[in-house]
């Protein structure tokens, strides 16, 4: 006979111990059992986010036709290997395939489009330390794609719109309602695509995060490589001022983010995982750093760059590109210290170095530099470090014609017009007719010519 | 009461706006002096690959429109060619090799290196416009090494930023206020062998401008150009009232 109240009164109590068992299981380790399934396995797709789709598509061939995709060969099997060991044996989701790409682009940033495309800046590229630490990158941003964070966002974003308009409808039926209106506005007007390349809410990164320890440590390497990846982006952020800093570059979250991953692996002991070679790391990524400092320096950051082609000058010392790279580096840097005085790390003195950046072009914030005497030393500096690198790589090989160009340069910033005219006719010697650069050397020694007989000093 | 005929107000006007292909412009341009007094006369431009960005604002949500972006871009750069070049100016394209030898990679590499700088530059020229006559920013001299340089007298980059509002958007917006459809339109000009920044034409438009970039854009264009005295044939049949 069945009696509904006594039955349930029978089975309350182990129902409630099997609630409480499930709970404490989650409480555990929920990341775990989420990232080893696949969170986005019965994601339900809407005519919307099929058109998020298409246009994360479109987005890709833009960038490739745009030419903004690193293509080296050697580069792209490192990232795919190790894409690859970082998703694992885990079921691709529905609608997406994993791409893995290098993107010509000098901000600290990584980010995945809902389509399985993972973007890697050169920029984060020159600043990490090995294989791990990549993984870790990749393992948060793949996390990103398995939780189906785009199309949330975008879903969530939509609601908040149309709440949005009905405010606005309120606010302008409402005498004083005007900022109502511009809020709705606001919200209405955010990108779901570039918000996946600036960053999601607070709670998806930190899904992200702990998925992306999950997996690091999945695919066996040292699951304190996210840590210490953000405490890397943590240093990093302090060298020079970012006029559009994107998620990686997020100064405030990256101690508490560093934090929480480490309390993670602290909770979640396991064997010591691989991490990688920095050698290894370097070798395999040496031409997109090198690429990295090249593009730092048009983007007037040159302690970037200093500090880029510092890593490659002292992992291969042999190599004399990169010997003339941080010499063009320290010859950028002009009147500027390589690293950040004590007073650019008070509050007032980045505020102060973010308005030069702001209000001065380059050349002026180089006149306003080498006006105090520390500058002019500075200056000094830095134009005898690049000076003593390019003669070291003539030293070396007397027919390098990108060396006798930059002392050429470096010597025409130092009004010494004589030798920078017989390193100019040097170089237009060694190179062929067909050099791009023929033309604006030609120019540059007619200059020099023209100001020496003006009385230019000489050495 | 007040609010009601607030609402038939707002109502009526966008009926009115709404279907019409009307719009409300504002430019200015900024120019160096050796320009505007023929100093500096202009007889061949090189054209950089144009970058426009344009948003889909719907009820909802806002999208990135990436194929109708280019497509607007090169519409874009075609008009500003067709302008300059009715006016006898010769056009070149950056990305052409033209007798140099030089590998498109090769090519590439140093566009994509002036852009960067350009880039780099354009937050300052966007703020402080007006220093272009002081002569304070510049590129630098590598734009020498497009071999477009060595036949022009300037660099010329079109860039361009656009919301194109949905109808319904349009409607809701005219309504209760908010965002409608419009674009800014800069094209910019720099000394093909020096790199220095000679001139700067910002469009700014509130309508309808993606049917046709010469309604939207021509007549602000044309007028920027004249007053900066690029062109002569504008010039004049500006003066002569035509």
């Amino acid at each position: 006979m069945f009696e509904p109240g006594r039955s349930l009164h029978r089975l309350a109590l182990p129902l409630l111990c099997a609630l409480l068992l499930c709970v404490l299981a989650f409480s555990i380790s929920p990341p775990v059992a989420r990232a080893q399934q696949n969170p986005g396995a019965n994601f339900q797709f809407t005519k919307t986010d099929l058109s998020l789709l298409d246009n994360a598509n479109a987005m890709d061939s833009d960038y490739e036709q745009k030419g903004l995709v690193f293509h080296d060969p050697g580069v792209q099997a490192y990232l795919d290997a190790i894409g690859k060991r970082v998703f694992g044996h885990r079921p691709t989701p529905e609608h997406v395939t994993w791409r893995f790409m290098v993107l010509n682009n000098p901000a600290v940033n990584a980010f995945a489009e809902p389509n399985g495309s993972v973007y890697v800046t050169i920029g984060l590229i020159g600043l990490l330390q090995n294989q791990a630490q990549l993984a870790a990158v990749l393992g948060h941003e793949t996390a990103h794609v398995y939780e189906r964070h785009t199309f949330l966002e975008d879903r969530s974003v939509r609601k908040k719109a149309v709440l949005a308009d009905i405010l606005a409808a309120a606010g302008a039926a409402t005498p004083g309602g005007a900022a109502l209106t511009v809020a709705g506005a606001s919200i209405a007007g955010q990108l779901i695509l570039v918000e996946s390349v600036y960053g999601y809410s607070r709670e998806m990164e930190q899904q992200a995060d702990s998925d992306g320890i999950v997996a690091l440590a999945a695919a066996g390497y040292d699951p304190r490589a996210m840590a210490a990846t953000f405490q890397l982006l943590d240093q990093d952020s302090t060298l020079e001022y970012e006029p559009h800093p994107t998620f990686y570059h997020d100064h405030p979250r990256f101690k508490l983010r560093e934090a929480a991953a480490a309390t993670y692996i602290d909770a979640h002991p396991g064997p010591p995982g691989e991490e990688g070679s920095e050698q290894e790391y370097l070798a395999a990524f040496a031409p997109v750093i090198a690429f990295d400092v090249q593009v730092d320096i048009e983007d007037r950051k040159a302690r970037t760059a200093v500090a880029r082609a510092t890593r490659l000058v002292s992992a291969f010392p042999e190599n004399p590109d990169y010997e003339l790279l941080l010499g063009q580096a320290y010859r950028e840097l002009g009147a500027k210290t390589a690293l950040p005085t004590a007073d650019e790390l008070t509050d007032e003195g980045a505020n102060r170095e973010r308005k030069d950046v702001l209000k001065l072009t380059e050349e002026q914030e180089q006149q306003k530099l080498a006006s105090t005497p520390e500058g002019r030393a500075t200056l000094q500096q830095n134009q005898a470090a690049a000076e003593k690198l390019f003669l070291k790589v003539i030293q070396e090989n007397p027919d390098d014609a990108l060396a006798y160009r930059e002392l050429g340069f470096l010597y025409e910033d130092e009004s010494r017009f004589a030798d920078a005219s017989a390193n100019y006719q040097r170089y237009l010697q060694l190179v062929d007719n067909t050099s791009l650069d023929r033309l604006r050397i030609e120019r540059r020694l007619a200059d020099c010519q023209s100001r020496q007989s003006q009385g230019g000093k000489s050495q | 009461m007040i609010t009601g005929q607030r609402i038939f107000r707002a109502f009526t006007l966008a009926i009115f706006a709404s279907p019409s292909a009307s719009f409300a412009h504002a430019s200015s341009f900024y120019v160096q002096r050796k320009v505007e007094s023929r100093q500096f006369p202009i007889r061949s431009a090189c054209f950089m690959p144009p970058q426009a960005q344009l948003t889909k604002l719907g009820m909802k949500s806002a999208e990135q429109m990436v194929k109708e972006s280019n497509d607007w871009a090169a519409a874009l750069q075609l008009l500003v060619a067709s302008h300059l070049n009715s006016d006898g100016i010769a056009i070149n394209a950056a990305a052409d090799p033209l007798s140099s030898g030089a590998s498109d990679v090769e090519i590439q590499q140093v566009i994509s290196q002036i852009q960067q700088k350009y880039g780099a530059i354009s937050p300052l020229m966007d703020k402080k416009p007006g220093e272009i006559a002081k002569s304070a920013y510049t590129l630098g001299d590598q734009v020498a090494m497009l071999p477009c340089s060595a036949t022009s007298d300037v660099l010329v980059f079109v860039t361009a930023s656009g919301t194109a509002a949905t109808e319904s958007r349009e409607a809701v917006s005219g309504l209760i206020g908010g965002p409608t459809s419009g674009a800014i339109f800069i094209v910019s000009m720099a000394d093909a062998k020096t790199g220095e920044i000679l001139g700067l034409i910002r469009i700014r438009l509130v309508g309808d401008f993606l049917s046709s970039a010469q309604d939207a854009f021509g007549q602000p264009l044309d007028d920027n150009l004249a007053d900066m005295n690029i062109g002569s044939a504008r010039k004049n049949a500006k003066a002569s009232g035509h």
